[in-house]
């Protein structure tokens, strides 16, 4: 066991899918669950291999993870988030489209879990007080149901496609 | 906000499985914006159900919710533990035959709070656990009240302030499920099934 100290002056090195190699300070890493429990476990030698997170999304992802590192206070004196890293994440996350799946699924795969609930958030953000046809149109979805199944589903909801 | 993602070539949403899009989903607090999720494709469809069958709670309070379409959320959420069907402003009015058709949820048997009150936001939450209220609810028949407590075995107390179901309904509801607090108890064992003056 090492010192508290000397761990913080650690840096651990994430690889990239596509071999791209990111050195980071443990608390920046220990963000993600799914890091912090190899660190635990003690299975931390070398480079930690990402296999489902490209260089592009990783180094989107250290950033947000060094940020909340970083932060003294995330929540304030009556526990809700803090204003600055709350318009910090709404500034962060208005990403592409792309960008955005990328670092929702990374988020999912290394457990960082605010990190998921913002991208998931700002997706159902997309979504919310459209109609059927504008969600569609909006995330280029096709329309894959039968002409009978469309019929239930509008019996169901007669409202839905106004 | 649509941020920069308006313009896509490709479905790039198609890429999230199923289970992140239920995750999406659970976010959504409107079920319009359920219902209209569940139209947009059959993964979306999936996506919907999923989200649903985790939830542990719903409230109605507020919406416009008919017997179908409640009795429809209720029967997919299979871990559902409390349900607010109660009447708003906006009339969610469901009947005895709504209540039959939630009584026959696989959820029903681990509910441990079922809300009918009359007004929005008012729910029995953290007050009696395993309670049924069903405060000035003109719309739930004896059938209805006989089947509710047929199935919910374990529910300890029933809250029927102001319904007009005659006092023989509580009777049997007690030949039911004898360890059954009715509540209040005086006013329908007294003076039957008269409205208390409030």
């Amino acid at each position: 066991m090492m010192s508290l100290a000397a761990q913080k002056e650690k840096k651990i090195v994430l690889r990239s899918s596509d071999g791209e190699e990111f050195e980071v300070e443990v608390a920046t890493a220990r963000q993600s669950k799914m890091i912090s429990n190899m660190i635990n476990d003690g299975c931390v030698e070398g480079s930690i291999p990402l296999f489902n997170v490209d260089a592009r999304t990783l180094a989107k992802v250290i950033e947000y993870c060094r940020r909340h590192a970083g932060a003294t206070r995330i929540l304030d004196e009556y526990d809700n988030p803090n204003e600055e890293i709350k318009s910090w994440d709404a500034t962060y996350i208005d990403v592409h489209q792309t960008i955005l799946y990328d670092i929702l699924q990374a988020a999912d795969y290394l457990e960082i879990k605010d990190l998921l609930d913002l991208a998931c958030e700002q997706v159902a953000n997309i979504i919310r007080g459209k109609h059927v046809e504008e969600i569609r149109n909006t995330f280029n979805i096709k329309n894959d149901f039968t002409v009978e199944e469309e019929k239930e589903i509008r019996k169901q909801h007669p409202w839905l496609f106004e | 906000m649509e941020g920069k993602g308006g313009m896509v070539a490709e479905a790039e949403i198609e890429r999230l499985p199923v289970d992140l899009l239920a995750h999406i989903f659970s976010l959504l607090s409107s079920f319009r914006d359920h219902a209209r999720a569940s139209g947009v494709c059959r993964k979306w469809r999936g996506g919907v159900e999923q989200s649903l069958a985790s939830r542990e709670w719903l409230s109605f309070s507020g919406w416009k919710m008919d017997d179908a379409s409640t009795a429809r959320l209720v029967c997919a959420a299979y871990n559902l533990k409390e349900l607010n069907i109660a009447r708003s402003c906006w009339g969610c009015q469901i009947t005895d035959e709504g209540l039959y058709k939630i009584s026959l949820a696989k959820c029903v048997r681990n509910l441990t709070s079922i809300s009918l009150w009359g007004l929005a936001g008012i729910t029995d939450k953290g007050v009696i656990q395993l309670t049924i209220s069903l405060w000035s609810c003109r719309h739930v028949t004896e059938s209805g009240l006989n089947m509710l407590v047929n199935k919910c075995r374990r529910l300890e107390s029933i809250n029927v302030w102001g319904m007009r179901v005659p006092v023989d309904c509580f009777i049997s509801l007690l030949s039911i499920s004898p360890a059954l607090q009715i509540k209040p108890m005086s006013h329908h064992l007294s003076i039957g099934n008269q409205l208390p003056v409030s």
